[in-house]
């Protein structure tokens, strides 16, 4: 059953249940659908609305307001980086690119020898990769799903030599129209929301729309209760009405960023002092062609081809490198101009093609990446120091994405610096390394959020177990992105959905003890 | 919560302690030139801050050709209002902040050594403004700049009415499995309804 607590909860409202799951993208999605099938009775809360591909009508001033945290203007604290992560029913899962990595083993073997992560190996997940990826239609994308905006950094890649690979995507039926970021109209993309969690709700889940979990109480060392907080979809703040969960058996599946700062409200679980910190963002840095052929970036499916020649750069940080998807308003902001410049790049919206590099943070010792702590209202705020490393991994796989853009014909790029360099050969380049690097000088993105409830054995510098069960809170589990010590180097869904159908037994187990 | 983004601003002010008083001097006191009140009333913004904002857009996305809609057309200023007025209480009182340092004569003294708020400036001034926040050594102004520069750009060209000034065609028209439709435009989805009702029952293959 799924309802809607800001138009069902009249009053104050409680329940009982074996497993409170707070989230319902990646992580709780698949939690919820293996506990549900084996017989748990779970309770989801999700802050987000309930919408379905009949309210997705393809315009970005609909579909970010609705289907993204903050209203899609979730950023850093100092708005150096902008911050892309869903909040509906399927969570992340309903807006993402479709984009399906699994995990790579050297970054398990990294979590395995750095953080003490135990029996989360390659050899553990693939059962579990191998189920989701029938359940999803996981598959490498036809080279007819190739639209030219990918076509341009496949041509580039190829063109000077460097590894790439058609991505595979979680889809049935795509119709390649090019529109998963504003939530799927055809229900192609298996997200969560028309897969796992219907799945659940027919094993009996009840899902609460429109409920923030907004603490969670505990009674020595176990969560007694979920508070939620109805959230009024008009002025998407609270009414007033509440919802009390009394679960067995806790899961934050709110993802990286939301995750923390539930913990941090309640004060509860940061004996490690580690909630919060190691947030890690895959921070985005893109590159802007204008080719004389028509791009036409906004049509087709947005991630079709990645590359990951440089993902691996020993002592340095790697990055790898995928495209973007190029319509009116993310353009817009990527583009970071304003007056007759902005008017001018955006006429050209046709011809223009977008390549990032996504910077895989978390590797080097001493590396922190971010830090989410609470602002006054209660609400988290994400800082994200840049340093050094960053600085030469972001102008190297500029570098990089400038010549390779260069080799597939482009006439002219444009970085997204303030204000841009503009380069129209490879001996431009050199102004690349001029340019000015730091907070607000370079416009960054994130769709990648992970980290800031780290999992590993040792209860001082970890938040989880290896199991995803709390060091000290015996009935709590995080399951999502939070728990990942590093990022990726990957898309991260189908790591998540992963390590969630990894922990269902778990959570399971903790369920029986209670 | 100990450090708020009050705290924040006056970190990073050192040097520029003025600021922080300057924006604290509510609205009235500072001359913003007011525009007319907007269709709808307002939610969040004041008539002062409303103005401040109108008047960046028109900059920000100024029509450079008799065929654009106006940043006023596309109604930039009130959408951020409601927009705004969805946010964190944190986030309005900081843009709200934001809206008032932009405007004020104090502060662009000190700054930029201009003596009249934006909204009191000709247009070439007000660019100028623009550019000083952009490229100021002060991280807060840099930031302040971005936060009102993607938000009028995003509203600006997220509005259907900007499709043809950029060469977007808008989104495709797609049928859905329940014979709804969507995308397109709605001259194009009513003429596929009607299509479909044209058609003789049952005569889909």
């Amino acid at each position: 059953m799924i309802h809607d607590a800001a138009r069902e909860l009249t009053q104050d409202h409680e329940v009982d249940c074996d497993v409170a799951i707070v989230g319902t993208g990646a992580g709780g999605g698949i939690a919820a659908r293996a506990l549900s099938k084996a017989g748990a009775k779970v309770v989801l809360l999700e802050e987000g609305g309930h919408h379905t591909s009949r309210e997705f009508d393809l315009e970005e001033a609909t579909a970010y307001p609705m289907l993204y945290q903050e209203q899609g203007n979730r950023a850093t604290a100092d708005l150096s980086i902008a911050v892309l992560q869903g909040r509906s029913v399927g969570g992340g899962t309903t807006v993402n690119w479709t984009t399906s990595f699994r995990t790579p083993a050297h970054v398990l073997d990294h979590w395995r020898r750095v953080f003490g992560v135990e029996g989360l190996t390659e050899g553990a997940l693939t059962p579990h990769w191998e189920e989701i990826e029938r359940y999803l239609g996981i598959a490498e994308v036809p080279p007819e799903g190739v639209n030219r905006n990918n076509g341009k950094l496949w041509d580039g890649l190829g063109a000077l030599g460097w590894e790439r690979q058609r991505t595979r995507r979680n889809v049935r039926g795509c119709g390649f129209l090019g529109y998963c970021g504003m939530g799927c109209p055809i229900d192609a993309k298996q997200s969560m929301l028309i897969t796992a969690i219907p799945e659940a709700v027919a094993h009996g889940a009840e899902l609460w729309a429109h409920c923030r979990a907004s603490r969670i109480e505990a009674q020595g060392d176990r969560i007694v209760a979920v508070h939620g907080e109805a959230i009024d979809p008009e002025t998407l703040w609270p009414n007033g009405r509440r919802l009390i969960v009394r679960p067995k058996v806790c899961v934050l599946s709110g993802g990286a960023i939301n995750d923390p700062a539930l913990l941090l409200r309640s004060k509860l679980g940061n004996e490690s002092g580690q909630v919060g910190r190691r947030t890690f963002l895959h921070p985005v840095v893109a590159m802007v062609a204008l080719f004389d052929d028509p791009v036409d970036g906004f049509y087709g499916p947005p991630q079709s081809v990645s590359s990951h020649q440089f993902a691996r750069r020993g002592e340095k940080m790697g990055y790898f490198f995928e495209a973007a998807p190029v319509h009116p308003m993310l353009a817009a902001i990527a583009i970071d101009a304003h007056g007759r410049e902005l008017r001018d790049q955006m006429a050209k919206l046709a011809h223009t093609s977008a390549t990032i590099g996504l910077l895989i943070d978390g590797f080097a010792p001493g590396e922190e990446g971010g830090t989410v702590t609470l602002k006054s209202d209660g609400m988290p705020k994400l800082d994200y120091p840049f340093h050094p490393r960053m600085e030469e991994a972001a102008r190297s796989a500029q570098h990089d994405m400038a010549r390779l853009l260069l080799a597939a014909g482009a006439k002219q790029l444009r970085s997204l610096h303030q204000p841009p360099v503009i380069l129209s050969s490879e001996r431009d380049l050199a102004a690349l390394d001029a340019a000015p690097f730091g907070p607000n000088r370079l416009m960054m993105f994130t769709a990648h959020q992970m980290g800031g409830c780290a999992m590993g054995s040792d209860p001082a510098r970890a938040v989880v177990r290896s199991d995803l069960r709390h060091h000290r809170l015996e009935n709590l589990f995080v399951v999502d992105g939070s728990v990942f010590p590093t990022s990726l180097g990957v898309n991260p869904q189908l790591s998540i959905y992963g390590i969630s159908s990894w922990a269902a037994p778990h959570v399971l187990a903790a369920l029986g003890r209670a | 919560m100990a450090v708020s983004r009050r705290g924040f601003l006056k970190r990073t002010l050192i040097g520029g302690a003025g600021l922080t008083l300057a924006g604290a001097i509510p609205l009235a006191l500072r001359r913003t030139l007011l525009r007319p009140a907007p269709a709808e009333p307002l939610r969040l913004f004041d008539p002062a801050e409303y103005s401040v904002l109108a008047a960046v857009a028109d900059r920000i996305v100024p029509r450079t050709a008799a065929d654009q809609p106006t940043a006023a057309e596309i109604g930039v200023a009130q959408k951020a209002d409601l927009l705004l007025s969805r946010a964190d209480p944190d986030t309005q009182r900081d843009f709200k902040q934001l809206l008032g340092l932009f405007d004020s004569a104090l502060a662009a003294f000190l700054l930029d050594g201009r003596t009249r708020p934006f909204t009191r400036l000709s247009p070439e001034d007000q660019d100028r403004a623009l550019v000083d926040w952009r490229d100021s050594r002060l991280a807060l102004r840099r930031s302040g700049f971005q936060a009102l520069e993607r938000l009028c750009a995003a509203l600006y060209y997220a509005d259907p009415r900007s499709y043809s000034t950029v060469g977007y065609p808008g989104p495709p028209l797609v049928p859905r499995a329940d014979g709804t439709v969507v995308g397109g435009t709605a001259a194009s989805r009513r003429a596929y309804l009607d299509s479909l009702r044209a058609a003789p029952a049952g005569s889909a293959k």
